[in-house]
Formats: C-alpha cells, structure tokens, sequence
C-alpha cells in the first residue's frame, strides 16, 4: 500500500528535529536504551494513524497525545509538534507527503490532496497494526486462549465477528433465564389453580370433572372440553355490585392459610435446614477465596456497567465510547474471570431450592396479609407483614449473591424461623372459622369464581411461557448458527496463517526444527495454539521453548496474520525492537527470512543491539546507508547519531568551554563505536570477551594492527602482478597509516592496555588538544579521502581478496600471483 | 462455477462493506436463509448486523420482532 520515502520528525516526543530517508527501502534504527529510538516509531505510528498507541493503550491512564506528544519543551505549544512523512504508493505509482501536527491530529495536510491519495492514506489510518512491538508480539505467544483470540482477531480486523457473537451469547443466555423465570411463575400458578381445584393432580379431565360437579350444583350445563378461551363459570352471573364489599370465601381463605403455614413449616424443616448449612458452607470457602471475591466484584461491576452503557458514554467514568469498542473492552475484561463466573453459577445451582421456597412463601404471605385486612373485623397482620419484609431482604441478598457475608447472613436468619406469626394464624383461624358456613350453591359458586381467576392466571403464565421459551429457543438456534458458521470461516482463516506460520518459523530454525508444526485451534471465543517440541509432542509455545524462540514465534505468526490480513498491501510494518532474546545464529535467519519472504514489504526495524544490526547488513536486509545509529540522548538535542562531523566538532566545543572530561569520554565513546566497526568491515581479530563487552584497548590496536597488516599484503600483491599505480597508492596508504598511528600512541596500548586512554580526563586542554588531533587523523586514514567510507576486506567471509572502498577511489587486491 | 450457494453468499456480502469481517457475518446470513422458518428474522438480522455499532436492544428486535405495547 505504502512505502516510506522520507520521515521529518519536529519537536515530537523526545525528538527537537529529526530527518531520516528510507528511501522506500528497509532501514533500521540502531542506539542504546534511552536514545530516542522509541520517538521514532511513535513518530511513525502518529504521522500514519494520528494515535500513539504508547499513550492510548492499556495502563496508560493519564496520558494523552495532545498533551503528551510534544517535546516536553514545547508541551504548551502543540501546533510546533508535527511529522512530516513522504509515501511512494505503489499502487498509483504516486508519491505523496503527509504533514500532521499534535494540534489537529485528526487532519493531517496531504500533498498532493487528491481522493484517491486520501484514500489510501485513510485505509493506512485505520491499520495501526504495521507497528510491532515486543510487548505485542508476546501477547500472541503467550495469552490465555481468550485473550489470545482477542489480540488475533483485533489483528485481523475481525472484532465485530467477535463482537456479534458476543452479544448473540447473551442473548440467548438471557433469554433461557427468561424462560427459567417464567417457568416458576406458571408452576406457582398451576400449584395455586390445582389448590383452588382441591385435585390431586392437574389435568384437564380432573379438572372438567371437578368443574361439572359444582356446575351441576347450579343447574348450569356441563363443559365437556376446555379451550383457551374457555370460561369455567359459564352461565354464572358475574356482575358485581360496586358497592359490595370483597367477599373473603371461607374454604379458599382457610386453603390459604394452611398452604402458608405448611410452607414455613418446610421452611423450618431439616431437609431445607440441611441445605442452607450446606449453602452456607460453600459461601463460606468462597469467602476465604480473595481471588474468587476479587474476581466476582469486578465481574458484577463490568455486567452492571455493561447493562448501563447507554451505547455513548462510559457509565463510570463518562469517557466516550464507540459501542462496538466498549463491548469487546468489557467482554476482554471479562474473560479473565470465566472462573468465577462458574463458581458463582455453580453456588447459584446449590442455593436455587432454598430461594424458590422463600419466594414461594414471600407470595403466600401478601395473600394471608390481604386476607386479614378483608375479614370484619379487621385481623391485624402485622407480623406476617413484617416476616414478608424480612424474607424480601433475605431473597434479594440471595440473589444478588454478593456481598457473600450478607447472602451467607440471610440464609442464617432463615434457620431462626418466626413465633412471632403464630398468634396472628390463631386469630385468622378463628376469625375465618367463624365465618357463616356458606350453602352448597354458595360454595359453588366461590369455587368457580376462584378457580376462573386462577385459570386465568396459568393461562397468561402459561402463554407468557410458552413465548418466552419460543424466543429461547430461536436465539439459541440462530447463535449457534452463527458460532458454528463463524468458527468454519476462522477455522479456514487459521488454518492458512498456521501454514504461513509454520513455514517462516521452520525457515528461521532449519538448523534444528526443520519438521516443525504448529496448531491454531479455534474454539468459540477462544484460540488455542500449540507447537510441536522436537516431536516430542504439542504445547503451548511457553511451555519448553526458549524465550528466544518464542520471540520467533510471536514475529513468524505476526507476519503470517499480516501477511493474510493485507496480501499484497502488506508493504510496510515496524518491529520495534521485537526478537531481543533471539541468539545471534538465529537473527541471520530472521534476517534472511524477512528479505526473502517479504522483498515488497519494507521494515522499519529499531535495535538496541549493534550485533542484531550488523546481522541485518550482512544479510542484505538493510544496505549499508540504511540505518541510522543513535549514540545518545539529551532533553535538549533529542537524540543524536554517531556521525564524524558532529563528533569532532562536539568535542572542540566540549574543549572551547574547558571540559576537557566531556571531551575524553565523548571521544572515548566515538573511538570505541569507531573501532567496532572498522575491525568488523577489515575482519579484525579481537580477544574474545564472554560478555562481548569489548573496550577501546581491546579494539583499536588490532583495527590497526590489521589495516596496517592488509595494506602490507594489498602492497606486495601488486608487486606480485607488477601493478606500479597500485603498489604506490598502497605504499601512500601505507604511510599514512604508520604516521598517523604513531602519532596517536594507541599501538602502545597492547602493552598495557587501558591506562593510557583512562587517563585522558585528567589531562590539560593544551594537552588534550594534541591527542584529538591526532585520532582524528588516524581515523580519517581509515576511511577513502574521497568518499568517506571505512575501507572493508571483500569477501566478507573466507579468504580476503581485496581492500575496498564504496566509490571504487581505493581498490586493493590482495591475492599475490602464484 | 457458480452455484446458488455462491450466489447467496455474494447477495449476503453485498450488504456488507465487503471486509473479511463481514464476508463472514454473510456466510452466517446465508446459513440462516437456509432455513425457511426463520424468512422474517433473516429480513431484519441481515439490516442490523453489518453495523459495528448494533446494540444488543437493536438485535432483540431483529430476532424477536418489534415489543407489542
């Protein structure tokens, strides 16, 4: 889609002004921690996406781009703050600049602003995965399947898929609640409609049968089938006098009474006892269990948020939020509680019995209630109007569940009972017990009239079940569906990017996994990933792996899911510092494998590690002028990279002010980053160091040593092929080099190394003075005097054959003639 | 070839902003057309779920039909 030509970074980040030219081609940023490499990729990052992802992520409260985003020094001055990038896009082989400022990130000015241009540039914004850190890259490897699933689908632009299906789950989860709810409604109104019947069972003939035989009773004709719309009383006059008052019928009113005193006494029973004990018990272990309680509370805070978001705003912390983005945030959050979630269902499971009889007994009570406040007179039932309150409290707390103390404290008020009703139950006997004995017309008639407003009920419950079950049952059905076609379509999906992955992972460890596999497997919700061991077996990559190779892994399966994700428009990616822990044998193949693999894709590679660099120009994947190298950092420059000019010229102001400390170990620094790099390109020996940690002493000599020994073989080559031109220019060389190393001593280093350089600090300026002057020289004979480059031995493997310099000026053989 | 399936699932991306993301989401459309039981649910899902923004109130309505007052 793209590639970066150029990239102008102003008072952004840790960077006062910055320019780097890719070139569209890869390049790397090399430097020390704490250089500024990181304000690179945020620079990057920014100018393409107008985010940084640094100041937006997870545990980033607090910090923002518009605040944050500009060099510190001009934090107050945000419009000061902007990229500058140039693009070639291949695709409409054009070229285009993008200058975006922190003051309007969201409008960035595209030169040339045409649409198609635009577009691009708007597709690019919305991909801010071409950034790859280690951070991220870990996430892959090593997630719980949940979260793992996540991060890859977010990769691959997949979240409302994730999304849908999440919100199908719910539904249909919620909806079987439903159903579950309305189905203990229609229950209690079938147990109330076979009270009021007095049958032994609920069935249509026995309820016919009982029916007809009151009927009878009032000359009314029999029903010989009951349809939904069926009246039991048929036939009997219904109109009610306004006036009358509200009949309490003596054989429903006594029904009543008993049905609610048969139910506290189940209450009280040791069966019921037995399982609070138990209930309580359970509560009690999960009482001691911080993790359980930790995650219970914050599971019920993100459904209560969930169920509040008003698909604008956060309910907590009024932040705005897309509603696709806010839902897969909380469900994210919520799969790290999946556990106790099914402890909680599970104690839902054990206190289910208890909570239906405490309903059932909290219904029971505003009916005895109403009873006596329609009684003449008046049975005053405030008890039993203060055990329903109490029962009220103990069934909320019970369903609620948390806190766990107080569920655990209402299921213990429930073994306590209550005396206190028993008076009130005498006088509502006697009361009803004194009421006139009705005639067998009379009673017939209020048996019809209770069980019509019964039959009622069942009826509405029955249909408001049978609806409820009916929308259960097709969310489940269409969220199946939806899972089992999703899951083919990403299984599909992964099965590609497990291929692409196993592929690049066995390219880079030919040496030792050549029969390498992996496995994604998908699951709803969930990826699991697992990876051949030797074939020893799968498991998962951080079981046995190194951390090295799982670096590999996390960059292979990233560029796999990219590599799917874009095809052909995956032309730009940025591995911030990822594969840290990779050892050096394996980088040359990381290296190989991403120039061979990827040649249309250009990276943007940051490194702390000059050896992780090296590899990457040996291998080709970055040309010699395709890296920029950091040596330091300071609040007032930014960074600063290792560049001859600015060095000398640094230290001649360092000795202008008199600091004649800065100076030496600026030149210190200089000469050891120097010499790395001059015994790498002349495959210099260096006694080795275990920690690799080489000092100037180690270094110089031998860079000398072997520039003075290659110029004595190219000389005595080209008196061999009696090449005169060539064996003067060698004998200049040659000279040069003698005069210029004794003028700065260091060969004398090798006798002792160390001490003479550890000394420099102490030295006068007058005395310093000389000693720059002369690694200058020494340096600058290193190097072509017409193009600037150090001279490198070719090949840079096996025998050497010449001595080179980029512009051809120097061209020594060194191969004598047999 | 292009067979019917082909077709269906070309008519469900159709609506879709022709992303990995709702290729998928049409195949799960096209699944449902499958079953003729669920014609009127298939008329509303098919408008609601290629909005990244549908809420769960929206596919309540799309599943169950608009709530009688």
């Amino acid at each position: 889609m793209i590639l970066v030509k150029s990239i102008s970074i102003h008072e952004f980040r840790g960077v006062r002004d910055l320019t780097l030219t890719p070139d569209g081609k890869n390049f790397a940023v090399c430097g020390p921690n704490g250089t500024g490499k990181s304000g690179i990729v945020d620079a990057l990052e920014f100018v393409l996406t107008g985010n940084i992802s640094r100041l937006s992520g997870e545990g980033t409260g607090g910090l923002s781009v518009k605040e944050h985003g500009p060099h510190v020094d001009s934090r107050n001055r945000p419009d000061d703050a902007y990229v500058t990038v140039t693009l070639a896009i291949p695709t409409l082989g054009k070229e285009a600049t993008i200058r975006r400022s922190v003051k309007d990130p969201r409008n960035p000015k595209i030169t040339p602003d045409e649409a198609a241009i635009r577009r691009v540039v708007e597709r690019v914004g919305l991909h801010p995965e071409f950034v790859l850190s280690r951070r991220e890259l870990i996430r892959y490897i090593l997630a719980e399947p949940g979260k793992r699933s996540k991060e890859v689908l977010a990769l691959l632009r997949l979240e409302q898929v994730e999304t849908l299906r999440v919100q199908f789950q719910r539904i249909a989860n919620a909806t079987e609640r439903e159903a579950g709810v309305q189905k203990t409604v229609q229950e209690r109104a079938g147990a109330a409609l076979q009270s009021a019947l007095n049958i032994p069972k609920l069935t249509m003939a026995a309820l016919l049968a009982a029916v007809n035989e009151r009927r009878a009773l009032l000359s009314l004709a029999p029903l010989t089938v009951l349809e939904p719309t069926t009246s039991i009383k048929d036939g009997m006059s219904t109109v009610a006098t306004p006036t009358q008052p509200v009949k309490v019928i003596k054989v429903d009113a006594s029904a009543q009474l008993t049905k609610l005193q048969e139910k506290l006494s189940e209450l009280a029973s040791s069966e019921v006892q037995a399982q609070c004990v138990a209930a309580q018990a359970s509560i009690a272990k999960l009482l001691q269990d911080e993790k359980f309680l930790d995650s219970a509370t914050s599971e019920e805070f993100l459904q209560q948020a969930l169920a509040a978001y008003d698909e604008e705003i956060c309910p907590v912390c009024d932040t705005p939020w897309e509603p696709e983005k806010f839902r897969a945030h909380i469900a994210q959050k919520l799969v790290r509680h999946s556990e106790a979630i099914k402890q909680r269902r599970a104690l839902e499971n054990v206190l289910k019995p208890i909570l239906d009889r405490v309903n059932d007994v909290v219904v029971l009570c505003t009916g005895v209630a109403a009873l006596g406040a329609a009684l003449k007179p008046v049975v005053n039932c405030a008890s039993i109007l203060t055990y329903h309150e109490h029962l009220q409290t103990v069934s909320k707390a019970m369903t609620a569940l948390l806190p766990l103390g107080k569920a655990r404290e209402a299921l213990g008020s429930l073994a306590s009972g209550d005396e206190t009703m028993k008076p009130t139950f005498e006088q509502l006997a006697s009361a009803i017990g004194a009421l006139p004995e009705p005639n067998v017309q009379e009673t017939a008639r209020d048996y019809l009239t209770i069980c019509q407003e019964r039959l009622e009920t069942f009826r509405q419950a029955s249909a408001a079940l049978k609806e409820a079950r009916s929308k259960a049952e097709l969310a489940r059905e269409v969220f199946d569906i939806y899972a089992s076609e999703t899951t083919k379509a990403l299984d599909a999906i992964y099965a590609e990017v497990q291929e692409t992955f196993g592929r690049l992972y066995r390219l880079v460890n030919h040496d030792d996994e050549e029969q390498f596999q992996a496995r994604l497997k998908p699951s709803i919700g969930k990826l699991g990933f697992d990876v051949d061991f030797y074939g020893r077996g799968f498991f998962p990559p951080g079981a046995y792996h190194s951390e090295g190779h799982q670096d590999g892994m996390g960059l292979c399966l990233y560029l796999a899911l990219m590599q799917h994700l874009a095809g052909d428009a995956f032309t730009f990616a940025v591995l911030d510092d990822v594969l840290m822990s990779v050892d050096s044998g394996h980088r040359r193949e990381v290296s190989k494998m991403l120039q061979q693999e990827f040649p249309k894709t250009q990276f943007f590679l940051t490194t702390h590690d000059e050896i992780w660099l090296r590899h990457m120009k040996v291998v080709g994947l970055i040309k010699p002028n395709g890296a920029a190298h950091f040596r330091t950092w300071n609040v007032d420059e930014g960074p600063t990279e290792w560049d001859d000019k600015d060095v000398w010229g640094e230290i001649d102001s360092f000795l202008a002010k008199n600091d004649v400390r800065a100076a030496a170990a600026l030149l210190r620094n200089y000469l050891e980053h120097f010499s790395k790099e001059a015994c790498h390109v002349l495959r210099a020996q260096v006694e080795f160091r275990g920690d690799a940690q080489f000092t100037l002493g180690d270094l110089l000599p031998s860079a000398i040593s072997r520039a003075k020994k290659l110029l004595k073989e190219g000389k005595a080559a080209a008196q061999s092929w009696g090449q005169t031109d060539n064996f003067e220019k060698a004998q200049k060389l040659e000279a040069a080099f003698a005069a210029a190393a004794a003028g700065s001593n260091a060969e004398q280093w090798q006798v002792n190394a160390a001490v003479h350089y550890n000394e420099w600090a102490s030295l006068h300026r007058n005395d310093f003075e000389p000693v720059v002057k002369a690694f200058k020289a020494l340096v600058d004979t290193f190097a072509c005097q017409t193009c600037h480059a150090v001279l490198f031995v070719t090949p840079d493997q096996r025998s050497p054959e010449g001595l080179r310099c980029m512009c051809g000026g120097v061209n020594l053989n060194l191969l004598k003639k047999a | 070839m292009t067979n019917d399936s082909t077709e269906a699932k070309a008519q469900a991306t159709r609506h879709g902003n022709g992303s990995v993301a709702h290729e998928i989401i049409g195949e799960f459309i096209v699944a449902l057309e499958a079953r003729p039981q669920y014609a009127d649910v298939v008329a509303r899902l098919s408008k609601v779920v290629f909005d990244g923004r549908v809420s769960d109130a929206s596919l309540r309505i799309a599943l169950f039909g608009e709530l009688e007052l």
